[in-house]
C-alpha cells in the first residue's frame, strides 16, 4: 500500500497531527515538517530521552510520531521565511496544521491565499475546539481533550474518580485516525476530479464521534453512563485478573455459556465455580462479584501466558495484559513484523510501528529515521525553492533556516 | 474564508458490502457518510450488530440497540439466506458488482471464501478486521475487546495504581480497527485507480491499540522502565485529574512545553488567597526534578486540591482557560449536550427514531470537508429494508432469494 506522487506541506506538531502526517511519510508521501530552532516542537523537547544524546535530537516521544518526514527548518517569526512557505505550499498536494485557528492566517497561510495560487491543494487544519464558537481560542492536549468528550468519564470505578485511559489517547487514535480518513476521501476525489479542499476537524467533535452510540443512549434514556470497572451488562465474567507473578495480569472474556463451561474445564472443574446456577447468564449476572472473588483466587496460581494459552486452548477469550515492554517482545506482533528498528544518527536504535494495517502479501512498509531538526532545509530550498549555496548561506544567517 | 462550493459526494458511486458484527461496524458507517453506498447483507435473524449494547426500552416493551443505530446510520440492508444456494448467488452477484467487502470474523465468512470473491471481482477491495490479524501464531485466538485493549498494551496504562488495569467503555479496541480499516479502504481505492487491481487489507486490533502507547515504547527501548497505571495520581506536579466542587477537571501544566501555563497557574493561586497558595511562587516549583518528586506531587496536590474544592469545574475551565493553561472539566456524556462550544456549534443533531418515536441528538460528523461534506446520510436501516432495491437493479431476478423476510 503506497501513497505517491504527495507532498505534504506539514506544520502539526506535538499530538495528534503529527500522527496524522507520519502514517502518510510511512506509506510513501514526501512530507515536509516546518519546524525550528525557535520554536521547536515541543515533543523534541520531552522525554523519555536517549541518554547523551544531543539535545532536541534525543527524544524518544518525538521520534514515536515522526518517522519518514523531512525537516526544514524555517523561522516563521521571519517575514521572508512566511514568503518561502508559500512558495512551498505552492508546490504542495496537501498542507496540514493543527494550530489553534488563526495562526496559519496570520503567517498569510490560511487555505484562501494557498488556494488562491494552487487550487488543487487539499489544507487540513486540526484545531482543538473548531474554528468558530466561544471556546475555539482554548487550549488543550489529548487528556483533557478526553476528559472534555467524556472519555475519562468513562473510565474507572464508580465512588472513585475518572481516570479514562491513562493516556492522552484522542492524540493517539480518534484525531489522527479520522484526520486520515478525510483526507484520503479527499485525495480520492482530487484524484477523480482534479478539485482541492478544505478540511476542519475539531479534535473535540472527532473524539466524540468514538463514543457515539453511548451519546444515543443518553440521549434515549436521559441518563449517563456510568464507570463500572473492566464489567459489561452482557456478558459475565469480563475482567482482568491477577497472576502468579507481582502486578501481572490476565484478561477473561466469557462472552457465551460454553465458554463458561470451558473456562471450568480449563481451570479443573474448581468447586468455586461448579453451581448449577452459574451455567446460565442470568445466573452468572446475579452472583457477579462472588465469581470475580472466586475466579481471582484460581488465577493466582497460573503465570499469565500459561493462564492465557490454557483458557485459548478451550476457546475462551483471554488474553496477557501486555506491558510497554511486553508488546515489543510479544510473538504475534514480532510475527505480523509490527515494530521496526531503524538506525538514528544520533540515537542509535530506535523501535518504531508501522501504520497498523497491511495488504495480504505485500511487505511491511519500510520506515526511514525521524529527521534531526533542519535536517534537509538545505536539499529542500535547492531543490523545491532554487536557493542556491550563496542565498542559502545569506538566509541561514539572516535567521530565516534557523 | 471563501469556500470552495460544494461537489458531488467523495465516495459517491462506491459499492460497499459491510458483514461486519461488532463495533469495527464503524468502518462502514465513515465511508457511507462520505457518500459510498454501503449495504448491510444480513441474515434473516439480521446482523450480529442488532443485537449489541447500549439498549434502549421501547414505550411499547422490547428494546432496540443504540450501536446498531450509530454504526449502521446511512448504510443500506438486504437480507440475503447464504445458506441457501439462490442466497449464496444472490452473494456473489453483490459483490460482482461492488468495490468494497468489509467483514470481521464469525462464520458468515471464511478467509477462503474472501479468496474466492476476490477472483470473481479483481476489482474488489477487501477488509478483513480481525483482533490480531490474519497471520501469526495468534490469528485465530478468540477474542472480545477488552482482551485485545489488553494484548495491545493499551489496557496496561489504565487503572489506578491500587487495582487492577482498566479499560474505558465503547469498545475501543473495535472502534480503533474501524476506524483504520476505513483509513486502509482509502488509501487502496486510491491506488485502485492506478493499477485497476483491489487489495485485501489486514487490519489488526492488536496492532490499533498498540499504535496508542503514547510515549510507553519508547520508555522501553531507551530507559527500560516499565510503565505502570497511574490512575488519578499524577505524573508530575501540575497534570492530572483534580477534585472540585461539583466534579473533576484535568489539567495539563508544565509538561509539554507549557512551562508559561505552570507560571500562570501559580499566579493564579497565589492571587486567589487559597491556603498555602503563596507556597507554589517558592523558586523550587521551578525545577521540573521537584515537580516530578513524590513530594512535589503530593504538596501541588495538596495546594491545588484546596484551591479546586471551593470552585465549580465551569469557573476552573474558563477562568483556566482565560490564563492560558490547558484545563477542562471531566464531563459526563450527558453534559456534552450542554458544552457551549459544542451547543453554539450545533454539533449534535436532532434525528426522529421511528422506534422510540422520538427525536435522538446524533453527534455531527468528526470532520468538515469543504467540497464533499461528510454527513448522516439516513438512520439506521429496518431489517432488509432496500430488498427491493437489489430487484429493480436487476441484481436479483427472484425475489425470494432475499430470504424469509421478503419471500
Amino acid at each position: 500500500m503506497r501513497l505517491t506522487q504527495l507532498r505534504v506541506l506539514d506544520f502539526c506538531w506535538v499530538g495528534a497531527g503529527a500522527f496524522v502526517t507520519r502514517i502518510l511519510a510511512d506509506l510513501g508521501a514526501e512530507v515536509i515538517k516546518v519546524e525550528s530552532n525557535a520554536h521547536p516542537d515541543n515533543l523534541r523537547l520531552s522525554g523519555p530521552y536517549k541518554a547523551g544524546a544531543e539535545r532536541l535530537e534525543n527524544s524518544g516521544y518525538f521520534a514515536s510520531r515522526n518517522s519518514s518526514k523531512k525537516s526544514f527548518a524555517l523561522n516563521m517569526t521571519n517575514v521572508q521565511a512566511r514568503k518561502l512557505a508559500l512558495r512551498l505550499a505552492s508546490a504542495s498536494s496537501i498542507v496540514t496544521n493543527n494550530f489553534r485557528p488563526g495562526v496559519m492566517d496570520k503567517w498569510g497561510l490560511g487555505y484562501s491565499e494557498i488556494a488562491s495560487i494552487n487550487p488543487s491543494v487539499i489544507y487540513l487544519s486540526m484545531p482543538m475546539q473548531g474554528a468558530r464558537g466561544p471556546h475555539s481560542q482554548f487550549i488543550g492536549f489529548g487528556s483533557t481533550i478526553a476528559a472534555l468528550c467524556g472519555l475519562t468519564s468513562l473510565g474507572g470505578f464508580p465512588g472513585r474518580a475518572p481516570i479514562g485511559t491513562g493516556t492522552h489517547y484522542p492524540d493517539h487514535i480518534p484525531n489522527p485516525g479520522h484526520a486520515l480518513v478525510a483526507l484520503l476521501a479527499a485525495i480520492y476525489h482530487r484524484d477523480r476530479t482534479g478539485e482541492g479542499q478544505y478540511i476542519e476537524l475539531a479534535q473535540i467533535e472527532s473524539t466524540v464521534n468514538i463514543l457515539g452510540p453511548l451519546v444515543l443512549q443518553c440521549s434515549a434514556t436521559g441518563e449517563s453512563p456510568q464507570r463500572c470497572g473492566n464489567r459489561r451488562l452482557d456478558f459475565v465474567p469480563c475482567g482482568v485478573f491477577p497472576c502468579t507473578l507481582p502486578d501481572t495480569w490476565c484478561a477473561i472474556e466469557v462472552q457465551t455459556d460454553s465458554q463458561w463451561r470451558g473456562l471450568r474445564t480449563a481451570l479443573g472443574e474448581p468447586s468455586s465455580l461448579s453451581g448449577h446456577d452459574l451455567l446460565s447468564l442470568a445466573g452468572r449476572m446475579a452472583r457477579q462479584e462472588y465469581i470475580e472473588d472466586a475466579l481471582k483466587k484460581e488465577t493466582r496460581r497460573y503465570y499469565a501466558p500459561v493462564l492465557a494459552d490454557l483458557l485459548q486452548r478451550h476457546d475462551v477469550a483471554a488474553a496477557v495484559v501486555n506491558t510497554n515492554a511486553d508488546v515489543i517482545s510479544d510473538s504475534q506482533l514480532v510475527e505480523r513484523q509490527y515494530w521496526q528498528t531503524v538506525q538514528h544518527s544520533e540515537m542509535g536504535e530506535l523501535v518504531l510501528n508501522v501504520p497498523p494495517f497491511c495488504a495480504v502479501g505485500e511487505e511491511r512498509p519500510t520506515l526511514r529515521a525521524p529527521p534531526l531538526l533542519g535536517e534537509h532545509t538545505y536539499q529542500i530550498a535547492q531543490e523545491l525553492l532554487g536557493i542556491g549555496p550563496d542565498d542559502y548561506d545569506r538566509l541561514t544567517k539572516e535567521g530565516v533556516f534557523y | 474564508m471563501t469556500m470552495s462550493e460544494v461537489s458531488a459526494s467523495a465516495l459517491q458511486g462506491q459499492r460497499v458490502l459491510d458483514l461486519t458484527v461488532n463495533y469495527a461496524a464503524y468502518a462502514g458507517r465513515l465511508l457511507a457518510d462520505l457518500g459510498a453506498e454501503v449495504t448491510r447483507v444480513e441474515p434473516p435473524e439480521g446482523s450480529a450488530v442488532r443485537r449489541l449494547g447500549p439498549f434502549a426500552t421501547l414505550p411499547g416493551g422490547g428494546r432496540i440497540s443504540l450501536a446498531h443505530a450509530f454504526l449502521d446510520a446511512g448504510k443500506h440492508s438486504v437480507v440475503v439466506d447464504r445458506r441457501e444456494s439462490q442466497g449464496q448467488e444472490l452473494f456473489r452477484n453483490l459483490v460482482r458488482h461492488s468495490d468494497v467487502l468489509i467483514h470481521t470474523p464469525g462464520p458468515e465468512v471464511d478467509l477462503a471464501l474472501v479468496e474466492e470473491l476476490r477472483t470473481l471481482n479483481p476489482r474488489l477491495i477487501a477488509a478483513s478486521i480481525t483482533p490480531y490479524g490474519l497471520t501469526g501464531p495468534r490469528a485465530s485466538f478468540a477474542a472480545g475487546d477488552l482482551t485485545v485493549l489488553a494484548a495491545g498494551g493499551l489496557l496496561s496504562l489504565g487503572g489506578y495504581q491500587d487495582s487492577e488495569p482498566l479499560a474505558v467503555q465503547g469498545e475501543q479496541a473495535q472502534v480503533a480497527s474501524g476506524i483504520f480499516a476505513a483509513v486502509a479502504i482509502l488509501a487502496a481505492l486510491c491506488e485502485r485507480q492506478r493499477s485497476a487491481v483491489g487489495m485485501w487489507i489486514d487490519v489488526s486490533g492488536q496492532e490499533c491499540v498498540a499504535f496508542a502507547l503514547e510515549d510507553a515504547v519508547p520508555e522501553w527501548y531507551l530507559s527500560q522502565r516499565i510503565r505502570r497505571r497511574l490512575g488519578d495520581a499524577s505524573r508530575e506536579a501540575g497534570t492530572g485529574v483534580f477534585k472540585c466542587q461539583n466534579g473533576h477537571v484535568s489539567l495539563v501544566a508544565g509538561r509539554l512545553g507549557t512551562a508559561k501555563a505552570f507560571a500562570a497557574l501559580t499566579r493564579w493561586i497565589a492571587q486567589s488567597e487559597a491556603p498555602e497558595g503563596t507556597e507554589l511562587l517558592m523558586p523550587r516549583w521551578g525545577d521540573i526534578e521537584f515537580r516530578r518528586s513524590p513530594e512535589g506531587i503530593a504538596d501541588f496536590g495538596r495546594i491545588f486540591g484546596a484551591f479546586c474544592r471551593s470552585r465549580t469545574k465551569e469557573h476552573l475551565y474558563t477562568e483556566g482557560q482565560a490564563r492560558q493553561i490547558a484545563i477542562a472539566p471531566v464531563n459526563t456524556i450527558g453534559e456534552l449536550f450542554s458544552d457551549p462550544q459544542l451547543v453554539s456549534n450545533k454539533f449534535f443533531r436532532p434525528v426522529f427514531d421511528h422506534g422510540i418515536g422520538r427525536e435522538l441528538l446524533y453527534p455531527g460528523p468528526p470532520y468538515q470537508l469543504s467540497r464533499t461534506p461528510a454527513r448522516m446520510r439516513a438512520t439506521a436501516p429496518t431489517l432488509g429494508q432496500h430488498n427491493s432495491d437489489l430487484v429493480g437493479n436487476g441484481l436479483s431476478t427472484c425475489a425470494h432469494a432475499l430470504g424469509d423476510k421478503n419471500s
